[in-house]
């Protein structure tokens, strides 16, 4: 087809349209929905025994506020991904790369400090952290979808970074281990391996190839 | 004025003076429906799409594959345009993406197909010979199952006799295109008339 005939083609199927909704409006029904996983994972599990102490402890109060921000900027950075010319800069994936580093080096750091350190197990936690990141995951993947993500890989691991991150503030609120080699194995791989499975999930199914209508 | 807007400033057809307001005006009408309007700014895009990719590729030859491409693009993701942001902006994120998409297509094509144009007219030729011996009506219908695109330039290239220059000229490719597509034509026209036989 010659591009004159593409043009008339694409005229005629002009059909008024509902614009998208702006980044920060997205962002907070998207914040809204991801509370329900998190709620229903401590009606089920109960909130750890210790949480009225625990909540007191800063290295608890870090990790929740680094896997907080890491959801926001992550969630933002993929729904700007998705609107072309929407994302002027790359801070908001960088910061949010950053604090998950941060926070794994921390852990490491942790493990190294101690004498002594057990893994112990820990296989219900990270099915907790997967459990929790389903919804938000697929709530920001339909955001996502819905607008033109051009760069599909990289949405897909911000999204599932995103929803890990939840998932694994989740997690924390309802396991009692502190061990930095629990957290490390049981808790901070399980998002390592989501965001990794998100560069290859977004490639397949973010990707929207020009379709003639 | 940002880097944008003075590409599409610069990249206007000459004695047109259609800037990045007008165009954000004509895609906010488009979006409401109006159809003369989207096609005014399809046209301006294309001119400007294609200049650009003319541009930046080494291979100039596929920068109408790549306004189209970026068309439809814009077809699909009209609902994502923000009037509150630069048009410019929006528009040159679609066009260097499917600059990009382009060339690794080309990329990968090119790592796994022959272009040598003078190997694919002699395959060409080869197989003109052979299409030409097979039965009328099990031909037809294996080329009805064909890919749109492989369709076209086998019909034109054999049930209309049309030469390769002239059939590109006819779809609005180039020759090599032509000869890539009608070489994966015959391809795949032999797997469907093998599979037919006993």
């Amino acid at each position: 087809m010659n591009t004159d005939d593409l043009i008339r083609k694409l005229a005629t199927d002009a059909r008024p349209v509902r614009r998208q909704l702006p980044v920060g409006v997205l962002l907070v029904i998207w914040l809204a929905t991801s509370i329900i996983p998190v709620a229903g994972c401590m009606f089920a599990c109960g909130a750890r025994p210790d949480f009225a102490e625990a909540i007191r402890q800063p290295a608890l109060l870090c990790q929740l506020a680094a896997l907080t921000a890491v959801a926001i900027l992550s969630a933002t950075a993929a729904i700007r991904l998705s609107i072309p010319g929407c994302e002027r800069s790359t801070a908001s994936r960088r910061a949010a790369a950053v604090l998950v580093v941060l926070w794994i080096a921390a852990l490491i750091a942790a493990t190294f400090g101690r004498h002594a350190c057990e893994a112990g197990p820990g296989a219900p936690c990270s099915l907790d952290v997967a459990l929790v990141t389903i919804l938000p995951c697929a709530v920001l993947a339909w955001i996502c979808r819905t607008a033109l993500p051009l760069r599909p890989a990289v949405t897909g691991a911000l999204i599932f970074a995103a929803s890990a991150s939840i998932g694994a503030a989740s997690s924390l609120l309802v396991c009692p281990g502190n061990d930095p080699l629990h957290l490390l194995t049981w808790h901070a791989a399980p998002v390592l391996i989501l965001i990794i499975a998100g560069l290859a999930a977004g490639k397949i199914l973010l990707h929207k190839p020009p379709r003639q209508p | 004025m940002d880097a944008a807007a003075r590409i599409v400033r610069a990249m206007n057809p000459p004695g047109c003076d259609t800037d990045e307001a007008e165009l954000g005006r004509l895609m906010c009408c488009a979006q409401e429906g109006d159809q003369n309007a989207y096609a005014l700014l399809l046209s301006r895009v294309a001119v400007i799409a294609r200049d650009f990719a003319r541009r930046e590729m080494a291979d100039p030859s596929g920068s109408e594959d790549v306004a189209q491409d970026v068309l439809i693009t814009i077809h699909q993701a009209r609902h994502t345009y923000d009037p509150a942001r630069s048009f410019a902006a929006w528009m040159f994120a679609i066009i260097r993406h499917r600059l990009v998409d382009h060339m690794r297509k080309v990329r990968r094509i090119r790592s796994r197909e022959v272009t040598d144009e003078t190997v694919l007219d002699a395959a060409a030729a080869q197989e003109n010979d052979d299409a030409t011996d097979l039965l009328g009506d099990e031909i037809r219908e294996a080329l009805a199952r064909l890919p749109e695109s492989q369709r076209r330039v086998i019909e034109l290239l054999k049930l209309e006799s049309l030469g390769v220059a002239e059939t590109a000229r006819r779809l609005g490719l180039s020759e090599s295109n032509v000869k890539v597509t009608a070489h994966r034509g015959y391809a795949q026209l032999r797997k469907l008339l093998g599979r037919n036989r006993p």
